[in-house]
């Protein structure tokens, strides 16, 4: 939190440099354990398609997540070296153990809020936080899961146009 | 600018306040970490189901040697203030001299499931004592515990390692608790531990505890006081074969045997809660909702577990105000009248007086204002004599 905080309030300073308009119509990023294809709708929209990876641990050993989704953005305002935004995203999921046959399937729905700050005009960095309801069903169990939780993302974006 | 930025700000504040779940880096990890959790329940609800059905007697293996000489304790023992409400578990005890350190085996009651595995260490004591609870299944919906193994067998620890996981200290600093999930089986009448007599102790055993999910929960007054478990306790002695089940049955009474337990049912009763009445179980005033674990706020006014014709008021820590100690008092009910009535007779707003040997010029009144508070007081009197009795701004208030 105090990391988000200082981040925002350091790449506010910069929003005020007069640069030459960022691109921002097509770029390719990287996140922690995924990738994206950013498209831009116009100046103040956005649409990514995303798949990440994750695991966690459990009785059984260790689980293996992966999440394939869309995300839409809507920017505060038009493209700068800074630009604030927020979002929706649905994403499928699923997982599997590593050392034992389970299986789950499921959905996640989310919205978040962040920022996107360009080091130049066709590279930039994204972080934004947001809550998402997750739901997870066992496959030939009859076991599910849902909730809330908090998801932290950032990436790193190339743009080519 | 500014504004957008305060919103920015103020949205991530309040996403990652405590009221979620969890903080998670990338929905990857998020997704994983709920996977597992629903992974860890299907794999649970898979181990569940491959236990056998059950049988009438499940239980085949006395987990101690009877021909030790080993006498049982019927449910509802109470010792306040750790045991204030009567007890879901009955004991295995033998009466020792206190240099006596002999080991007595614990043997699996069953072809049992053992899933957790805790210690207990009680830091105030010099040398600090730990000893172990050893939880199992024995079949599909019956599930039981033994409190108080010294030791566990050699082939159990092996199999569970390091069981100093997952611990925690009391809030006052008196024990260190550790739990181990866990999924061995282990076959009946095999060793899963000892419990062997302290240098100073004049009583050695284990205690010994069953619940039946294929029985209906038991009806107390207020069940969510109590958990799923141990709304379906039931008498382990219960679950055994009639030959061992008589030899169970006929030492089932005080710790050292002099007295035996006649009265229907035999193994004593958990739940002696009568609705509407003041007999039962009691939680002090602003008692958080909930399972209650610490019983030193709570209050029971039921039966003596080896001699039911005996009242008992079972007093925890929480009856301050009127100068009322911590113990079990005792004495004689009466069908009728309003000095020592049965508590299952206490149904109106009057206030009872009662006598005990346990109280030294003073006596006990209560009176229940509806039926689910219940008012408690000591009062300086040599005796009740004829009443009639008020309570005080010293009586202190309970509800269930």
């Amino acid at each position: 939190m105090t990391f988000l905080g200082a981040l925002l309030l350091a790449s506010a300073s910069v929003v005020s440099a007069d640069e030459k308009t960022p691109c921002h119509s097509l770029s390719l990023g990287a996140m922690y354990k995924g990738a994206q294809v950013h498209v831009g709708l116009g100046a103040r929209w956005a649409a990514e398609a995303r798949a990440q990876a994750g695991n966690s641990g459990s009785d059984v050993g260790q689980i293996d997540a992966s999440a394939y989704g869309m995300r839409l953005y809507r920017y505060f305002h038009a493209p700068t070296r800074l630009r604030l935004l927020m979002g929706v995203e649905g994403a499928a999921t699923r997982s599997s153990a590593s050392e034992v046959s389970y299986k789950t399937t499921g959905t996640a729905l989310g919205a978040f809020l962040g920022a996107e700050v360009y080091a130049t005009r066709r590279l930039s960095f994204n972080l934004d936080v947001g809550p998402y309801f997750l739901s997870t069903s066992v496959k030939d169990s009859g076991i599910s899961q849902s909730g809330m939780e908090i998801v932290i993302n950032s990436s790193i974006n190339l743009y080519l146009l | 600018m500014k504004k957008k930025l305060s919103l920015f700000l103020a949205f991530g504040f309040l996403s990652l306040h405590g009221a979620w779940a969890g903080v998670h880096y990338g929905l990857g990890t998020a997704v994983a970490h709920q996977s597992a959790v629903a992974i860890d329940a299907a794999n649970d609800a898979a181990i569940a189901s491959q236990r056998p059905v059950c049988t009438d007697a499940p239980y085949t293996v006395s987990p101690l040697d009877l021909t030790n000489g080993f006498n049982l304790e019927p449910l509802g023992h109470l010792a306040p203030y750790s045991h204030t409400l009567p007890t879901e578990h009955i004991y295995f005890l033998i009466v020792k001299s206190s240099a006596d350190t002999t080991s007595y085996d614990v043997r699996a009651p069953a072809d049992i499931l053992i899933t957790r595995v805790s210690s207990s260490e009680l830091l105030f004591s010099t040398p600090t004592y730990k000893d172990y609870s050893i939880y199992y299944d024995a079949c599909r919906g019956v599930n039981g515990y033994f409190h108080h193994v010294l030791h566990l067998s050699a082939d159990l620890e092996a199999k569970l390692g390091n069981v100093d996981r997952n611990c925690s200290v009391y809030s006052d600093g008196s024990a260190r608790v550790c739990n181990t999930d866990t999924a061995i089986l282990v076959n009946a009448g095999d060793v899963i531990g000892n419990t062997v007599g302290r240098v100073g102790s004049n009583l050695v055993g284990v205690d010994f505890g069953t619940h039946d999910y294929r029985k209906a929960p038991l009806a107390f007054a207020d069940p969510s006081r109590k958990g799923a478990d141990q709304l379906h306790t039931v008498c382990p002695v219960d679950y055994f074969p009639e030959s061992l089940r008589v030899q169970m049955e006929a030492r089932l009474g005080t710790y050292d045997g002099s007295v035996h337990r006649t009265a229907a049912p035999v193994c004593g009763e958990y739940n002696q809660d009568i609705a509407g009445s003041a007999q039962g179980n009691w939680y002090v005033n602003g008692t958080p909702p909930g399972p209650v674990q610490q019983e030193n706020a709570t209050l029971a006014l039921v039966h003596d577990n080896v001699d039911p014709t005996r009242g008992v008021l079972s007093v925890g820590q929480s009856v301050t105000a009127s100068g009322l100690s911590s113990g079990p008092y005792y004495f004689t009910p009466s069908s009728m009248g309003l000095v020592n009535r049965d508590f299952g007779g206490v149904r109106d707003t009057d206030t009872y007086c009662y006598e005990s040997p346990g109280l030294i010029s003073a006596v006990i009144l209560i009176q229940m204002p509806n039926s689910t508070t219940l008012k408690i007081e000591r009062q300086g009197l040599a005796s009740c004599g004829a009443g009639p009795w008020s309570l005080t701004s010293n009586a202190t208030t309970f509800v269930r």
